[in-house]
């Protein structure tokens, strides 16, 4: 299972982000050393996040299934403070509509990737011992991939003044962005069991692809000059 | 600072060259992950000891192997997994003989709910074919746990799809079921250097002096024997024994503190080591005390009473090489011990078996002190030497029926006094001189609270031969420990150390897994390949498509 499988599981995650990389033009852009910038702002910000909740929110005893509702709610609006720092990190980002948004969605989404997954891969996908949840850490690096895409031309639009009827939409689309990782535990109180292993990944992945559609239709709508 | 293209062009150079470099060298730096395993679990494994320059036992401790079960059809270089029940010597010899790296042998978690007879008599006969010869088989024992029984079932399902119904049901079955790869690590078993084995004694020095009396002998070896050394409990074989020596030992002390009965005769008692071992103790104390010519102890003895194997039943076997002539003191014992039989309501024999003096090794303890010309017998209730029963991992402690071991000591006890007072003492055995069931309970329990096979007791400072030793020297006088080794040049017997390892199942996938794993990886890449290429045209598409709506809009 060794290192072969780690090979598998690493090519499974990293396959698509270096191949958006190098097929959506980016290179010709030289978007390399700015998809650096923003993830090096991916990690001051998710250092200011980590100290207010470390500050906020006391380290909650018992397993995670049993904290309330409402406890993990006001505990994920904190990652707001991804928004921001997005928000920010585009600004200093040159260059026109799509472009902006692929460097800043895919350098950020890298970044996750990197601090996130790659150490519970190393460590595990070696072992001698198959898991399932090896390759689920891979599939949901692409899953989180087209998320963060996701978030960065929900920001950009945002940012770009939106008439009045849409702004609504925009703002409720970010926060179910942002809310998503509530998603299992609110399906564990409507049917009763939690999500696990490749159901949880559809789980994960059904929002993801209906809010990129819905995103690209209002991409589309209100700023197609600018592709 | 650099512009983008240059450090583009920098690490476009100079990453390969890291990479060639650096990825081996991490790989190999990296230490072996310790991922949780399937189940982890102890095992014991079987025995490795030479005696008289014979191996035996199992001569490897590592395994690093996949599993199969005993009914699949080749288990060359696998780990074989068999349940105690399932195991014959047949299946063994061919297990060893097909070439298969380590056995693991289940053992159900009660092993005296092996009711009937002949169940424990095939048992008996594993063991003995485990241990005749030596083999390169890594065989470890371990009892059933839930997930342990789970690990064999399946491995014993996937065994069972080796012989599917299609061509394809096997190929897909084979790519997709589980395997478990069965580790034990640490270090392959090693000698046991400079192993030592100690001899417990004291004595009860008769009224006069000490010399010029007549002494009689208590001996029994206090070690046990197992398949693995870790089991080897003992209870009967010989835990009863010990339990009867220190009974004797207790009511002979308080009959020779009080002056009113003080007899005319010393008494010696030994608990010897290494009785599986050929004797050993024995064989040392009878040189002590006969070679070396400053000891009186042995110049006139009675006879020599070796205990082995008095736990259950209603026979009372008297072992002798040599039938003791009228009138000697055996014999008088053997009658006094024939009485007290009878009121008791069991049988007593004598059973005769001349030594073979051309076996290097002996039947019986008694027999030692026999080839010395000392008189001497061994009390049992077997019917002979090799019946398998003696040296068993099912003779555990609740082998031994209290009540019988307590008849038994009593009978022992009113043999030994009648054949000493030279009359009949029905009610000196009262109060405190009474044999009770308590009171041997609570020996055996002590006897039985470690395994004893001789590698677990060596050593100068071992818990139970203290507490054996403290209980004889509150009991007689003189009690003293004596260590022994093994001869340096030729060693009579020599053990290995690795008695028991953790042993680590994994869960693994075939090798062909993770090729049709790449396969799918390949091609899901090679999808996503093809949307970005095709992306600007699903892009205009989709623009058409909503132009109508903006057209209207506008």
């Amino acid at each position: 299972m060794t290192i072969f499988h780690f090979g598998n599981c690493i090519a499974l995650a990293y396959g698509p982000y270096f191949l958006t990389y190098k097929y959506s033009g980016m290179p010709e852009y030289g978007a390399f050393w700015k998809c650096a910038q923003v993830a090096g702002m991916y990690m001051l910000t998710q250092l200011c996040k980590m100290l207010l909740l470390a500050t906020f929110f006391p380290m909650a005893e018992g397993p995670p299934e049993d904290s309330s509702l409402t406890t993990e709610l006001v505990k994920t609006t904190v990652d707001f403070g991804d928004i921001m720092g997005l928000s920010l990190v585009m600004h200093r980002i040159p260059g026109s509509g799509h472009i902006k948004v692929l460097i800043t969605g895919l350098g950020w989404a890298a970044a996750d990737l990197v601090l996130t997954r790659a150490l519970p891969l190393w460590v595990g996908a070696r072992g001698l011992e198959f898991d399932w949840k090896y390759i689920q850490i891979s599939l949901d690096a692409n899953i989180s991939l087209v998320h963060h895409l996701n978030v960065a031309l929900l920001v950009w639009l945002w940012w770009m003044g939106l008439a009045a009827a849409v702004k609504p939409l925009v703002a409720s689309l970010l926060a179910v962005c942002v809310y998503r990782p509530l998603l299992p535990q609110i399906l564990a109180l409507l049917v009763g069991s939690r999500p696990a292993g490749f159901t949880l990944l559809a789980v994960n992945a059904t929002p993801t692809l209906c809010i990129s559609l819905l995103a690209a239709h209002v991409f589309i709508t209100h700023n197609p000059s600018r592709w | 600072m650099w512009s983008d293209q240059d450090l583009v062009e920098v690490l476009r150079n100079s990453v390969p060259y890291y990479l060639v470099v650096a990825l081996p060298l991490l790989i190999m730096l990296s230490p072996v992950p310790v991922v949780d395993a399937a189940a982890e679990f102890t095992v014991y494994r079987l025995q490795q000891y030479d005696l008289h320059g014979v191996a035996h036992g199992s001569r490897s401790s590592l395994v690093n192997v996949e599993a199969r079960s005993l009914e699949a059809g080749s288990v060359g270089r696998r780990c074989v997994l068999a349940r105690l029940a399932d195991l014959t010597p047949t299946h063994y010899q061919r297990v060893v003989s097909q070439g298969a790296v380590s056995l693991l042998i289940l053992l159900p978690a009660n092993l005296t709910a092996l009711s009937s007879h002949h169940r424990q008599q095939l048992v008996q006969d594993v063991e003995a074919a485990m241990l005749e010869a030596e083999s390169q088989l890594a065989v470890y024992l371990a009892y059933e746990t839930p997930e342990l029984l789970d690990i064999y079932n399946s491995v014993r399902a996937s065994s069972d799809t080796h012989t599917a119904s299609s061509a394809a049901a096997a190929l897909v079955s084979s790519l997709s079921t589980d395997g478990y790869q069965m580790v034990v690590g640490g270090s392959q078993s090693k000698l046991i250097p400079d192993m030592t084995l100690t001899n417990i004694q004291g004595k009860l020095s008769g009224y006069g002096v000490e010399e010029q009396l007549p002494t009689i002998a208590i001996v029994a070896h206090y070690d046990a024997f197992a398949a693995a050394p870790e089991l080897a409990w003992g209870g009967d074989s010989n835990g009863s024994g010990v339990v009867v020596l220190l009974e004797l030992a207790r009511i002979l002390s308080r009959l020779y503190t009080s002056p009113r009965t003080h007899p005319r005769l010393n008494l010696a008692f030994l608990l010897s080591a290494g009785g599986y071992i050929n004797y050993q103790g024995s064989k040392r104390f009878l040189e002590d005390h006969l070679d070396a010519s400053d000891s009186p102890l042995l110049s006139e003895t009675h006879f020599t009473l070796c205990l082995d194997t008095i736990g259950t039943g209603d026979t009372l076997r008297l072992h002798v090489s040599k039938r003791p002539r009228e009138n000697s003191p055996g014999h008088r014992f053997y009658q006094a011990l024939e009485e007290a039989g009878a009121q008791a309501g069991i049988t007593v024999e004598m059973v005769h078996r001349k030594i073979n003096l051309q076996e290097d090794t002996q039947a019986w303890e008694h027999e030692k002190y026999s080839m010395r010309r000392l008189p001497a017998f061994s009390l049992s209730r077997l019917q002979g030497p090799k019946t398998g029963e003696r040296g068993s991992v099912v003779d555990t402690p609740e082998n031994v029926d209290l009540a019988a071991l307590t008849r038994n000591t009593a009978v022992v006890a009113n043999a030994l006094l009648t054949h000493i007072y030279n009359t009949s003492v029905h009610d000196i055995l009262h109060n405190g001189l009474a044999v009770t069931e308590k009171s041997v309970g609570s020996w055996l329990e002590l006897v039985t609270s470690q395994p004893r096979s001789p590698q677990l007791l060596a050593g100068k400072n071992n818990p139970l031969v203290n507490t054996l030793y403290q209980i004889l020297s509150r009991y007689t006088s003189e009690a003293r420990v004596t260590h022994f080794k093994a001869d340096k040049r030729d060693p009579e017997w020599a053990f290995y150390d690795v008695t028991h390892a953790t042993m680590a199942a994994y869960a693994v996938k075939p090798a062909a897994f993770d090729f049709l794993l790449t396969l799918g990886i390949v091609l899901y890449l090679g999808l996503i390949y093809v949307f970005l290429q095709y992306f600007p045209k699903l892009y205009s598409i989709m623009v058409k498509l909503s132009s109508p709506h903006k057209s209207k809009s506008y």
